[in-house]
């Protein structure tokens, strides 16, 4: 992990613990408790237009026939578009293989085919139940498994002739359109050399990331040129991008606005409904268009999640140390491949988990399926093959009938261990084993008190988590000295719940020695004059524009000190930036407030010394490298973050119903800006996961239909889940040498090593090893009398 | 959103059979906490809307010698704060503290669960084993017959331009009664299986279950067995193979398989007896 | 056909012309530009469209405009002018108990219910009352907290 330090010179000592001043509250907490923090659906416009979409009733079918006469008599109708309008609007994100509405066939239940514009919704809705729509129904394939078989029908009949943003080694005539290969050292030497081989598959369906506030989007075309969007987005500017590069215009005459969104988890990163809202805009020129999911819609027409089978093939010694691993995953990555290219990347390259494994051998397949298109969801790969490493870790140790810690505590990445990608992992990486040793100890003092007809376990999991990201993903920040001395700081990183903007605040404070109040960190987005950000994803806006914030208040301290040196006529570096002013560093009682000079200095003549101080930040991960297309190797990841989780589990025998009693993470954070915060971000995706574990799965019929499209039954964990449950989260404290004060990011970290710990925890208890996600009370209940030691 | 409709809130039951009259497409609204739901998603579009939240004919709970009498539209929420309710017919207090949510609660009705009929209904097992008789009104009068009868199948009740207007239970023969359910999460969820026992004061028992047939399913070999002394783990086997061999749920439910809600209804029937002082912690009965 | 309903919804009384398919929740946000109570599955199944209706929560996304007739309503922007209101904010603030804040109104409307009814509510009360309410970020705990300061 080479060239990625960078001087940090005005923060005193470089890596320094410094105390962060702790915000009384969230900046947006107000707002948001008194229902006045506006969301995308409480944004509307005189004459705006409604946008209701016709979808496919089928998951794999040709389009016959589309007729609209009918829907067009409806009085008040402005406009009906389907595919036949698209001229060559292309969606291209990575591969060019999808379309703002379906052209010859649809490919997963839920496609856009019509939409029906109009001012008054319920019209729109009597003419959308009057579009006639013929189809050849087609046979679907739901899973890779499926998929990947060779009389499956191909979701997409020539997709070696869709244009590509990178080589995705798709395999032509197929439908896997992404390949990661990973080879390092001598695999074939180290199964032979092995005293076992242990071999298991493990499923992670597909979930949904059920952020609370289903997707909408606003657009209004100023001129056939330009257009500016309202959108729920983790991305504006990609989203600017994405749209400027369909309708092949310069990105500057798109304009993209987000404001606080309810929930992202990655599903709002990249792109869902705004290609398609900007694309129907285009058609009411000078109009606004709304486009807002139902909670239905939010389920089958948005991103969806995870969708992993992954299978383990492990050489160990007696011992229960990994000589080598070969790993294939198959993901069932939906209609449309953009959106998990690096997903399939990411599980590729920590299917090692958290351990140093000489001998690899990983292929990882994005395969199209006829479900909604997989995105980016919190954990970002992580969480499915951590399911299956730490499972397979616990396996191993039950088959050699060793102590599972130890297995791990003997593989474990450690200061000097060559990671899966070949990097060498240092000390400023974290605290693995102290983390692991955290949770054995914690749970280790937990006495659980037993009831009659229940039974108990408790299981374990250590994690590792990397952001992964375009080599060149920058992050940046604008800061305005006001002429009263307060600060104006904006940066990329939307708000969507992670308290992303307190924290800046508390950055910025931090780094220009400032009280809180004097720091006012704007809150909305436009790509019009905001900092540029390629995405909020990856847990990595704390860390980059972060430190975009760090760089914006190096070059204005700078600045305030040639401000100062040409008042007090004394060289720059010998004046000492101290917040409220700056000193000689001969003689303290010579000094110039911050607040005197930060606009220029004005004197009583009315001449002005110096100029306003205003600058710009910027960060650009440094050293990354695409990797090696034949070996994987490569330095892909900018920063790794190690951690471990446990949960304590309740089982009751007659019914399977599962319990939660304890569950925690001891995580390597670096420095915590602010620990409130950031035991929120550990617990949201802790609990967020914990439905994974437990009740989350898109649920499919025979012809491809998504069956659980709502919260009757797609169940996410509900206030009572957690009631009774005690939570812990542990913070170690090796500082990061990039983040702002040695800060790294959190907020998907909750969510890597729950449900291995959910499923060892399941072990322990009834001695069953289920391989299968989501661990339902009806899985449970049923293994348990298969093959458990109870008599019931 | 909804498909438009028409909107009517009669405050008499004879307004109530005008308005049926003169509107083939209508659709009797109460609660509202199923039927909205079943709008939105197009299952049902009826162009007319009968609002009978006003009827107070059809509310609150009583009790006339030996038989309670809850009237149709008395909220879920109101069963759960009645004193007689929880004192008598404990069964209909677990299910109304297990209905829905809070909010869900104070608008859904009694009625309203009975005649939307749902197999895994909060108020199909234990009214059923309560041996329920239902009141309906029509423009020739009242009748009144069990709910068996009523409740005939998924979905369907036996109205005929009629309205349910109170739920009828004898008190001197139920002695003690309980109900489970399992559901998938801890809160807000439907029953994905549910049970109803009822202790009699002749000492027979009736026991009902929930989502393993189209109505609310007994089985007079079970009840025999319950209401044989002496239970131990051989009955439960007894039971849990008449189960078995004489129903088969639908093995495209959503919420479960066939197998496990074979298994959970005598898995609630356990929960059941224990509530009612039959069986002690042991599991093994 | 739009027919007029006469309504109080915070404490003000209103006249307005509703179409009968039109549900509280979009009375609220679409007519009335009341958008601080959220639609988050039009279902009644989340929570957070939940107002009051004569004192009682209810899910505003599964009740019938024409339902509030001659009834009051009070939504988080009434609840706003309430001392009430000041001490759940400030519950809300000390445990940190929002994150995305879509679903918080709906809690918020919960937990006012709650104190109405009781001062010192118990863990069922509690539960009975934050039971049909989903957030997916922060996990729950914050908000157990909040509520659990505020009865201490």
């Amino acid at each position: 992990m080479q060239n990625r330090h960078l001087s940090l010179k005005y923060i005193e000592g470089e890596f320094k613990m410094v105390d962060i001043p702790q915000a009384e509250k969230r900046i947006d907490l107000d707002k948001k408790i008194s229902g006045e923090a506006q969301f995308i659906d409480d944004i509307s416009f005189q004459g705006m237009l409604h946008a209701l979409v016709l979808r496919s009733p089928h998951a794999h079918a040709e389009i016959v026939d589309i007729n609209l006469d009918q829907a067009l008599q409806v009085e008040g109708i402005e406009k009906i578009i389907t595919g036949q309008d698209i001229k060559d609007e292309v969606i291209n994100v990575d591969i060019g293989d999808h379309r703002p509405l379906a052209i010859d066939k649809v490919r997963f239940q839920g496609e856009p085919v019509a939409v029906v514009l109009s001012e008054d919704k319920w019209k729109a809705k009597k003419a959308l139940n009057l579009i006639e729509v013929e189809y050849n129904p087609l046979k679907a394939v739901m899973n890779a498994r499926e998929a990947i078989k060779e009389d499956r029908p191909l979701v997409h009949e020539n997709q070696d002739q869709y244009d590509r943003h990178l080589n995705t080694n798709h395999h032509p005539g197929t439908n896997i359109f992404r390949h990661y290969k990973l080879r390092k050292g001598n695999v074939d030497q180290a199964f032979e050399n092995a005293d076992k081989i242990i071999e298991n598959t493990y499923d992670y369906p597909q979930r949904s990331h059920t952020q609370m506030e289903p997707h909408g989007a606003i657009a209004k075309w100023t001129t056939d040129q330009e257009m500016v969007m309202y959108a729920s987005t983790q991305s504006p500017f990609f989203v600017r991008t994405t749209i400027a590069d369909m309708f092949n215009i310069s990105d500057t005459n798109i304009t993209v606005k987000a404001g606080y969104l309810g929930g992202g988890f990655g599903g709002k990163s990249d792109v869902s409904i705004e290609p398609l809202t900007a694309f129907i805009a285009k058609f009411v020129p000078n109009k606004y268009v709304k486009l807002k999911l139902d909670r239905e819609e939010a389920f089958n027409a948005s991103l969806i999640a995870r969708g992993a089978e992954v299978n383990l093939k492990t050489a160990v010694t007696q011992e229960g140390k990994i000589l080598g691993e070969k790993a294939s995953l198959y993901f069932s990555s939906g209609a449309y491949g953009s959106t998990s290219v690096h997903i399939v990347t990411a599980a590729g390259h920590n299917s090692s988990g958290p351990y140093e494994i000489d001998n690899m051998e990983v292929d990882s397949y994005g395969v199209y399926t006829n479900t909604p298109p997989v995105g980016a969801f919190r954990g970002y790969g992580h969480p499915e093959v951590h399911w299956a490493k730490e499972r397979q870790i616990h396996l191993i140790a039950k088959e050699l009938d060793l102590n599972e810690h130890q297995v791990r505590l003997k593989n474990m990445l450690r200061p000097g261990s060559i990671n899966a990608l070949g990097q060498e992992i240092e000390e400023e990486n974290g605290d693995l084993i102290g983390c692991y040793e955290k949770i054995k100890k914690k749970l280790d003092q937990i006495e659980i008190d037993k009831k009659p007809g229940k039974v108990y376990g408790k299981g374990i999991a250590a994690i590792m988590k990397s952001p992964v990201m375009p080599t060149n993903s920058a992050a940046s920040a604008t800061l305005r000295f006001n002429e009263e001395g307060t600060v104006d700081i904006a940066c990329s990183g939307s708000e969507m719940g992670q308290g992303t903007k307190t924290a800046m605040k508390q950055i910025a404070a931090a780094g220009l020695k400032l009280p809180l109040e004097k720091i006012k960190i704007k809150e909305d987005i436009s790509t019009d004059n905001s900092p540029y950000g390629w995405q909020t994803i990856g847990s990595t806006t704390t860390w980059k524009a972060g430190r975009a914030v760090m760089d914006a208040i190096e070059k204005a301290i700078d600045k305030l000190k040639e401000n100062a040196e040409l008042l007090l006529d004394i060289e720059k570096d010998k004046l000492e930036y101290q917040g409220e002013k700056i000193v000689s560093k001969d003689d303290e009682n010579i000094y110039v407030k911050t607040e005197d000079i930060c606009f220029g200095h004005l004197s009583e003549n009315g001449l002005v010394t110096g100029e306003p101080v205003q600058t710009y930040g910027t960060y650009m991960p440094k050293g990354l490298t695409y990797t090696d297309p034949e070996t994987g190797q490569g330095n892909a990841a900018a920063e790794w973050t190690f951690g471990a989780q446990g949960v304590v589990i309740e089982i009751d025998k007659e019914t399977g119903e599962l319990k939660l009693l304890n569950m925690m993470m001891a995580i390597d954070a670096g420095k915590v800006i602010s620990p409130k915060m950031a035991r929120g971000q550990i617990i949201g995706g802790m609990v967020q996961e914990m439905g994974g574990a437990l009740t989350e799965e898109l649920k499919y019929g025979k012809n491809g239909e998504m069956r659980n499209n709502s919260f009757t039954d797609y169940k996410i964990p509900t206030p009572l889940d957690l009631y009774d449950a005690d939570l812990d989260v542990f913070f170690f404290e090796t500082p990061e040498p990039i983040g702002p004060f040695g800060a790294r990011g959190i907020a998907e970290h909750g969510t890597v090593g729950i449900t291995p710990a959910f499923g060892n925890a399941i072990s322990d208890a009834l001695g069953i090893e289920m391989f299968e996600l989501p661990l339902s009370r009806e899985k449970i209940y049923l293994k348990m009398i298969e093959e458990g030691d109870l008599d019931v | 959103m909804f498909s438009p409709f028409e909107y009517k809130r009669p405050e008499t039951i004879e307004e109530v059979f005008e308005l049926l009259n003169q509107n083939d497409n209508s659709q009797i609204v109460a609660g509202g906490t199923d039927l909205l739901v079943k709008l939105r998603e197009a299952e049902s579009s009826p162009d007319f809307l009968i609002d009978i939240k006003e009827l107070d004919e059809l509310k609150g709970i009583e009790q006339e010698n030996n038989e309670i009498k809850i009237g149709a539209l008395t909220t879920i929420t109101e069963i759960k704060e009645n004193k007689l309710i929880k004192d008598k017919l404990y069964a209909l207090y677990q299910a109304a503290s297990e209905f829905g949510c809070y909010e869900i609660r104070n608008r859904a009705t009694i009625g309203g669960n009975v005649v939307h009929a749902s197999p895994g209904a909060e108020y199909g097992v234990p009214l059923f084993a309560l041996e329920a008789e239902v009141e309906v009104v029509g423009q020739n009068g009242i009748k009144r017959l069990p709910i068996e009868e009523f409740w005939y199948d998924v979905g369907r009740v036996k109205l005929d331009n009629e309205l349910l207007k109170s739920i009828i239970i004898n008190i001197d023969k139920n002695e003690k009664s309980s109900y489970h359910r399992l559901s998938r999460v801890e809160g807000m969820d439907l029953a994905v299986v549910n049970t109803a026992l009822v202790k009699r004061s002749d000492n027979k028992y009736r026991s009902y279950f929930g989502t393993v047939a189209r109505t609310p399913y007994q089985n007079k070999k079970i009840d025999a067995i319950l209401s044989k002394e002496n239970f131990n783990k051989k009955s439960f086997k007894k039971i849990q193979d008449i189960i078995n061999e004489s129903v088969s749920p639908r093995s495209s439910s959503l919420r479960a398989s066939p197998e496990y809600k074979k298994r959970m209804v005598v898995s609630l029937l356990k929960k059941c007896l224990r509530d009612i002082g039959e069986l002690g912690d042991d599991i093994d009965g | 056909m739009a027919k007029e309903i006469k309504t109080t919804i915070n404490n003000k009384k209103y006249k307005i012309e509703v179409p009968p398919q039109m549900t509280l929740l979009e009375l609220l946000r679409e007519k009335l530009i009341m958008t601080g109570t959220k639609e988050g599955c039009g279902n009644g199944e989340c929570g957070a469209c939940t107002v009051l209706l004569n004192d009682k929560p209810v899910r505003s996304c599964i009740v019938l405009a024409h339902e509030i007739e001659g009834k009051e309503v009070i939504t988080i922007e009434g609840l706003k002018e309430t001392g009430d209101f000041k001490e759940i904010k400030e519950a809300f603030i000390a445990e940190d108990a929002v994150q995305c804040g879509f679903c918080t109104p709906g809690f918020v409307m919960a937990i006012k219910a709650l104190l109405n009814r009781t001062k010192t509510p118990t863990d069922e009360e509690i539960k009975e009352a934050l039971g049909g309410h989903l957030c997916r970020c922060t996990g729950y705990e914050s908000i157990h907290k909040a509520v659990k300061r505020l009865v201490k």
